[in-house]
């Protein structure tokens, strides 16, 4: 089966200026490779400063990688001209972190939503708006709230036409870039099980960021952990939660509170300082903080090795079974969401999108 | 307000008839709400609107015409005639102040105009491409500004030689600088939003994302500065009519009539500059005035 993105050895470095006319790289991502395949959701996890929205930029060419290729649908987007990648945007749509940044203040949330409609040609005028109506209705919106501009919106709601906005153009992937973070826990759990009702009823494929293991455990198939501007394990959900392989991965697993107070857990805990992403080491770059590194870590290069088929990991001790695995409840990240997962769709449309109409003008002043 | 509960039937309204912009009448009505509650908005309204009024109505409202000599009043002080005195030629000054208001009006709303199209076109362009170019473009506006105003002005008002369009023109050059440097600057940070970047995400070009997307949202600064500009502009338009470099004293403009009456300063014809300055005055301080409402209003952290 071929993969809809592949994303090869992917780098982004920034120049930061140490002095007049010299600079050094800041690596924000160094070198990522991965592929997501038609339906599926990928989900990639990582402190502040991982580099995960560094790749969510790249993937969708807002910001032209330093090196690597990105091939979606067979073609590859850093090789391609200005208005091929418009063309090939239309496919590929992108949902931002801030629901209110992301939305033009001076424009009703309806011209946002229509704007790619238009670039794309997809319909116009009375056609277009009916369709940006039908949008609104799909994502949990009403055809009122077109006129409103974003700050006459709630958070979610503000997502919620963020998420319309990148429907707009029936696209095959979605780039979604901690979508919910901003957001309370109540209304980011009717977010991910709109998002999950809408990839099943438009077989959407999604990279999903987050740095939430709960909401990553929720959504996706497969998840990506990235430190420091690489990735550090792939694999299944379950595999990777249940009995992560990488000793950063196992730290961040065992830092998710338990919800049944009875189960013992160890916690792992890294100390030490992270290095600089600015020219950082090209061995681990965790040996700083890992209880586990021996001088053999500092001594080669870092790579991803397969130790299950689909799951791979970078780390030469694991892979040799040098760290104890510790496991997991399979489920046991998922229990914050799951619990509030109860209900349908319906109430969510009652209790988020209803916010009187009348009423909210008025505060805007 | 009653709260929506679960139960509350929603009444869908057709797609067809929800609308993608809500009414002018109704955003226009917002903004009017707001800048009422503005005392220092409304007063400077109020003084603006005194000129333009006189400005529309002059003809009606002047006892004389503007440009009536009369030999038989010359240097009149203020008298229940001629209630700001008459000058040399015997015309009347509280005419002359009333037909000046078209002038200078004009004078002022070209420069700024002017001034405006072309700053903030020269600044968003150079804060959104960045770089060298932004770069190259910034340290031309910093020779512009780096002659005294003034003085810059002057040299220009000679090289074209006296007239309103000199006036127009070199109150304009004067100020594109400081137009280019505000939007250049709401650029830099409006081009890093999230927005900029979901508009480049759903394929928007350059044009689109820099002047439908980028643009209007650094226009507040832009036009409550503009709102104060043109009082400046009406006084550098004056100043240069004073040294004899702007509008032709036979014209009835406030800063030439002041140059008129100044001439007559030893003799003691207060009245011949005195009203005319006030005019500039009152102009400057109610543009000035509604320029500080209008920062409070239109910036929603200051409300």
């Amino acid at each position: 089966m071929t993969s809809l993105l592949r994303v090869e050895s992917l780098k982004k470095y920034y120049p930061i200026r140490t002095g007049m006319f010299s600079h050094k790289m800041l690596h924000a991502i160094d070198g990522v490779s991965f592929e997501i395949e038609r339906g599926e959701t990928v989900g990639l996890v990582g402190e502040s400063g991982s580099g995960k929205s560094t790749v969510a930029k790249c993937a969708t060419m807002l910001e032209a990688p330093t090196a690597g290729a990105i091939e979606f649908h067979g073609s590859n987007l850093t090789t391609l001209s200005f208005n091929e990648m418009t063309r090939a945007r239309s496919a590929l749509q992108m949902v931002f972190q801030d629901p209110y940044d992301s939305l033009n203040p001076r424009r009703t949330v309806g011209q946002t939503v229509l704007e790619p409609i238009k670039i794309h040609k997809v319909a116009s005028g009375q056609v277009a708006k009916d369709r940006v109506a039908e949008l609104f209705e799909r994502v949990g919106l009403r055809p009122e709230h077109m006129a409103r501009y974003p700050h006459q919106l709630s958070g979610g709601q503000q997502q919620r036409v963020g998420i319309a906005r990148a429907l707009a153009t029936n696209p095959e992937l979605i780039v979604l870039d901690e979508p919910t973070s901003a957001l309370d826990v109540s209304v980011q759990a009717k977010l991910l099980r709109l998002l999950k009702g809408l990839q099943r009823e438009q077989q959407l494929t999604y990279l999903f960021i987050s740095h939430d293991l709960s909401v990553i455990g929720y959504l996706s198939d497969k998840v990506a952990v990235m430190y420091l501007g690489q990735i550090i394990e792939f694999g299944p959900t379950k595999q990777v939660f249940s009995r992560p392989r990488h000793p950063y991965t196992m730290a961040l697993m065992s830092a998710i509170p338990a919800a049944n107070p009875l189960e013992r857990r160890e916690r792992i805990i890294l100390s030490g300082e992270i290095p600089s992403p600015i020219e950082p080491p090209n061995y681990c770059r965790l040996v700083t903080r890992c209880p586990y590194a021996t001088d053999e870590c500092r001594s080669q290069p870092m790579e991803l090795w397969e130790v299950e088929p689909g799951h791979t990991v970078a780390c030469i001790r694991s892979i040799r079974g040098e760290i104890p695995i510790p496991t997991f409840l399979e489920d046991a990240p998922m229990v914050n969401l799951v619990n509030l997962d109860t209900g349908s769709e319906a109430d969510a449309v009652a209790d988020d999108v209803l916010l009187p109409l009348d009423e909210d003008t008025s505060q805007n002043e | 307000m009653s709260a929506p509960t679960a139960n509350t039937p929603v009444i869908p309204a057709s797609a067809t008839d929800a609308a993608l912009t809500p009414p002018l009448r109704e955003r226009a009505g917002d903004f009017w709400f707001v800048l009422r509650r503005n005392p220092t908005a409304m007063i400077g309204l109020l003084m603006i609107a005194v000129v333009i009024l006189s400005a529309i109505f002059a003809p009606w409202i002047a006892p004389y015409p503007a440009n009536q000599i009369d030999f038989a009043v010359v240097s009149q002080p203020p008298s229940r005639a001629h209630l700001f005195g008459t000058d040399q030629f015997g015309q009347d000054i509280f005419s002359r102040i009333l037909f000046g208001a078209r002038i200078d009006l004009l004078i002022a709303l070209s420069a700024v105009v002017i001034s405006l199209l072309v700053g903030s076109i020269y600044g968003a362009v150079s804060g959104y491409v960045g770089g060298l170019t932004d770069e190259v473009a910034m340290r031309i506006m910093d020779i512009l500004q780096g002659f005294p105003r003034f003085i810059f002005a002057m040299g220009i008002a000679y090289a074209l030689g006296p007239g309103i369009q000199t006036v127009v023109i070199a109150t304009a050059v004067l100020n594109i600088p400081g137009y280019a440097r505000l939007m250049r600057s709401s650029m830099l940070s409006a081009k890093t939003s999230q927005y900029a970047m979901a508009a480049k995400a759903i394929g928007a070009n350059h044009r689109a994302i820099l002047f439908q997307h980028l643009v209007p949202n650094c226009l507040i600064p832009i036009f409550v500065i503009s709102t104060m500009q043109f009082g400046w502009a009406i006084l550098e338009a004056a100043g240069l009519s004073f040294i004899g470099l702007g509008v032709e004293t036979s014209r009835a403009e406030w800063g030439a009539m002041i140059q008129l009456g100044f001439q007559d300063f030893l003799q003691g014809h207060w009245w011949m500059y005195t009203f005319p300055g006030l005019a500039i005055a009152w102009t400057v301080l109610g543009f000035n005035l509604l320029g500080d409402g209008l920062q409070d209003v239109l910036d929603p952290r200051r409300r």
